[in-house]
């Protein structure tokens, strides 16, 4: 069976098959260095977990989970949706970075603290929210809240650093 | 699904799990960074944090620990089953948000959501910290420790010798009270003073109704007197035999489903998107909850969700510790007869008055409650059985035509979520004659023919004539809601005041019987000589009971009246009214009288002892004869002379026929 010898129409065929299936490599794949291939991963994966949580919020919306939706949870929803809405936003920002690093020239030094920066603040930043949501005091979000401020501060440097080579 | 979201509980796992993902997020940092690096970027932001931490998490232990002993002295509010639906339960209205946020919003801003509230500084709208009121020999230092609201008592040397935490709140809008928790269970004994509101005013709280002044002040708690209309679903729970209190409520305050009955099957059902979106596209039968303001709802079952509460009953000792142990039968959508004895005065007004007490009994049987001339009844409803207190609408409308015969109902003019003014809750256009005219349209061409008033006076507004205020509550008259038309007859028999003496302040009951046979053929009764030479409601002040003296002194200040009877004589009946025996109608006398824009700014402390009183009416009845030097027209039907001065000598003769029967017109 191996041996019997194809046809035109089948050699077409799997050629066409196997140019489906097989991986296409990225352009520049060679050159990417591990800071991009990282940011990249890690950007992906947290857009992926926080639409997920996204997900998870509107099927509380939907079904009218009490935990979440009742008057005296107010601050938990609000913790939530922050959580959920800054998590989604900063997976994006990794992603640029990754891109950005592509294209603008960092030294190693930058790139290394640049990369801590963001990785920490799509971390703390989300992580304080949703924490602070998950334990409320009346009013007030749980102790996880206090992330928050590490967070934002570390946000702040990583956007400084890239900002300030990219103008360059 | 809930269920399976945690919580972090533990306060060790709130602070722990931060801490390792701070950790996690910072540890890369720490491998190549310089000292000066870790130090600026890792070391600062972690004191920082932790430093944050330490003060929250204090300051969040600190007040969970307030919020868990005030819920734990304060009424347990829980998911109650009604014992008439064991299969159903209440939820309390912050489930009900989740769907009908509107509602939520207008039932959130009226008067009836902050009822009943735990006391906080958002609750609480007295002026409190280091206020000290005057209790006997002792006084009482109150206190706010943050959220707290404390009660100091003071002995005779001012040395604290006692000191209590106040629980709870009722009222919002004319007058707030406070409660403090008993040691033995959950409790509420009443705080002494009240909060007068728009005074912005301590006062003792028995001179906020109109009571006896020989009375000793009332010692009624929450948890059996005010618990059953100023929460939902109340069951006292006091063992008389152990002498504690387990007191349960599905909410504090008149909250959704004190009108809409117990939620959960509604919820449970209506939880599935799926059958929300049914229900939205046409199928609104499947486990709808009761809407008294449906079109399809008997207009009768609607008044009657009102009725439960705004109405005057009597209970039997059966009937008592059935409900002690229960709670209420009566759910929104039932028939509120067979549950709940509501007092229908008129019903019985003919009935032979029980002599014998086999007659009694007969008459209780019959009735559900003692008879018209007996205990509260006799104070609380006019002798033809109208009711005479405010919150209880629904006794006038059970004696209204437009009730009995139409299709009128409490939501024919109010409006629990589309009302335009928050004090009645009317509906849009409902303060005008719209609300009469929804039904009587044939009256809207003819409106002056029919009222003999010009068409837009005080005396052609529907509700003047036949909705008069001639209930008492709140320091206030309120408008009856057992709508009839004014009748000299009707007063002489009943005493109470006509709508039209009670705007044409001026005019004596001869004036009114002349009109009233001129224009709509009453018959024109035999009246004595007072009633035809002296002002009917100046009349009523001078001799009539406590309750017809406070009617008589609100509309000597109500403006209409005023412009219909002239507004420049009414001060030294007013300032005689300001040393009247009972507490409301000295209050009720001196707000009328700063109607008056000479004496608006009249001091005058209706609480304070008799020779202080008299000393701030005397320097205002100065006030007055200094005025009357320029010489006034004769006006013998208002008992003033040539030179306007009051006509003791008269006043006096009408003061010693006063009706001094002990009397309490308690809302």
């Amino acid at each position: 069976m191996s041996n019997q010898k194809l046809t035109r129409r089948e050699r077409s065929e799997q050629a066409a098959q196997q140019a489906r299936t097989a991986p296409v490599p990225p352009a520049s794949n060679n050159s990417a260095t591990p800071e991009e291939r990282r940011h990249f991963k890690f950007g992906w994966w947290s857009l992926f977990v926080f639409v997920c949580l996204g997900i998870t919020l509107e099927m509380m919306l939907a079904f009218r989970v009490g935990w979440y939706m009742d008057v005296d949870n107010d601050t938990r929803r609000l913790m939530l949706r922050l959580g959920h809405a800054h998590g989604t936003l900063l997976s994006l920002v990794n992603i640029a970075f990754a891109t950005t690093l592509t294209r603008v020239t960092l030294s190693a030094t930058n790139r290394l603290w640049a990369s801590r920066f963001l990785t920490a603040a799509t971390l703390l930043i989300p992580g304080g929210f949703i924490l602070g949501g998950l334990q409320i005091h009346n009013a007030d979000p749980g102790l996880g809240i206090i992330l928050l401020p590490a967070g934002a501060v570390l946000l702040l440097f990583g956007l400084y650093n890239t900002a300030r080579h990219t103008s360059r | 699904m809930s269920g399976a979201l945690l919580t972090i509980d533990s306060p060790g796992l709130e602070l722990l799990i931060p801490a390792g993902l701070l950790l996690a997020a910072v540890l890369p940092f720490l491998r190549q960074a310089t000292r000066l690096q870790i130090v600026g970027l890792v070391v600062l932001p972690l004191a920082l944090t932790a430093g944050l931490g330490f003060v929250k998490y204090t300051m969040d232990s600190r007040n969970d620990a307030s919020r868990a002993a005030l819920l734990a002295s304060t009424p347990t509010q829980t998911r109650l089953r009604p014992v008439t639906a064991p299969n159903n339960a209440y939820t309390s209205s912050q489930t009900c948000r989740a769907c009908h946020p509107s509602e939520y919003k207008s039932w959130h801003n009226s008067y009836h959501s902050t009822m009943t509230q735990l006391a906080n500084s958002e609750a609480i709208l007295a002026k409190w910290h280091g206020t000290r009121l005057p209790l006997g020999q002792e006084a009482l230092q109150l206190e706010q420790k943050r959220d707290e609201f404390w009660v100091n008592t003071l002995g005779t040397d001012g040395i604290k010798t006692d000191s209590q935490r106040v629980t709870m709140t009722t009222g919002s809008h004319h007058l707030q009270v406070y409660w403090t928790a008993d040691a033995n269970g959950n409790l509420q004994h009443p705080f002494p003073f009240g909060w007068l509101i728009g005074d912005q005013k301590w006062v003792p709280v028995q001179d906020t109704f109109l009571r006896d002044p020989h009375l000793t002040a009332p010692d009624a708690k929450w948890n059996n007197v005010c618990i059953k209309c100023h929460a939902v679903a109340g069951r006292p729970g006091i063992d008389a035999r152990t002498r504690t209190v387990n007191t349960e409520t599905a909410e504090l305050g008149i909250s959704c489903e004190a009108c809409h009955g117990p939620a959960k099957a509604h919820i449970a059902h209506y939880q599935n998107p799926v059958n929300r979106y049914t229900s939205h596209l046409g199928d609104k039968a499947v486990n709808a909850i009761l809407n008294p303001g449906s079109e399809t709802l008997d207009h009768r079952l609607s008044a009657q969700a009102c009725g439960q509460c705004h109405s005057y009953q009597s209970q039997s000792q059966a009937q008592k510790i059935d409900w002690n142990k229960n709670g209420p039968r009566f759910l929104p959508g039932q028939n509120l007869k067979p549950r709940v004895a509501v007092v229908h005065a008129s019903n019985f007004i003919a009935d032979k008055n029980p002599g014998t007490p086999a007659e009694l009994k007969a008459f209780v049987a019959t009735h559900k409650h003692l008879p018209l001339g007996r205990g509260d009844l006799l104070d609380r409803f006019w002798p033809d059985g109208m009711v005479r207190v405010t919150g209880r609408e629904y006794n006038g409308l059970l004696d209204t035509p437009c009730f009995q015969r139409g299709k009128m109902s409490c939501l024919s003019c109010h409006s629990m979520h589309g009302y335009h003014d928050k004090n009645d809750q009317l509906a849009p256009r409902m303060e005008t004659n719209n609300a009469c005219l929804q039904c009587h349209d044939d009256l809207r061409e003819n409106l002056t023919a029919h009222t003999h008033h010009a068409a837009n006076s005080a005396g052609s507004h529907c509700y003047n004539c036949h909705m008069p205020h001639t209930t008492y509550g709140l320091l206030n008259s309120i408008r009856s809601h057992q709508i009839d038309s004014p009748s000299v007859e009707t007063q002489l028999k009943t005493g109470r005041p006509n709508a039209c003496n009670l705007c044409h302040l001026d005019r004596t009951l001869e004036w009114t019987s002349q009109r009233l046979a001129k224009w709509y053929g009453h018959r024109q009764p035999p009246l004595d000589n007072d009633d035809k030479t002296i002002s009917s409601t100046l009349k009523l002040l001078l001799k009539g009971d406590a309750g017809q003296r406070a009617i008589a002194a609100w509309h000597m200040g109500w403006k209409p009246a005023r412009n219909a009877g002239g507004g420049d004589w009414q001060a030294p009946w007013l300032l005689r009214a300001m040393d009247d025996p009972y507490a409301a109608v000295r209050y009720i006398a001196h707000k009328a009288l700063m109607a008056d824009l000479e004496f608006a700014d009249t001091p005058f402390d209706y609480t304070a002892s008799s020779d202080k009183r008299t000393g701030q009416v005397v320097n205002a009845l100065g006030q007055w004869r200094e005025r009357q030097e320029h010489g006034q027209a004769v006006r013998p039907e208002l008992l003033l002379d040539a030179t306007g001065q009051p006509l003791d000598n008269a006043a006096d003769k009408l003061a010693r026929q006063r009706d001094n029967r002990p009397m309490t017109l308690q809302e």
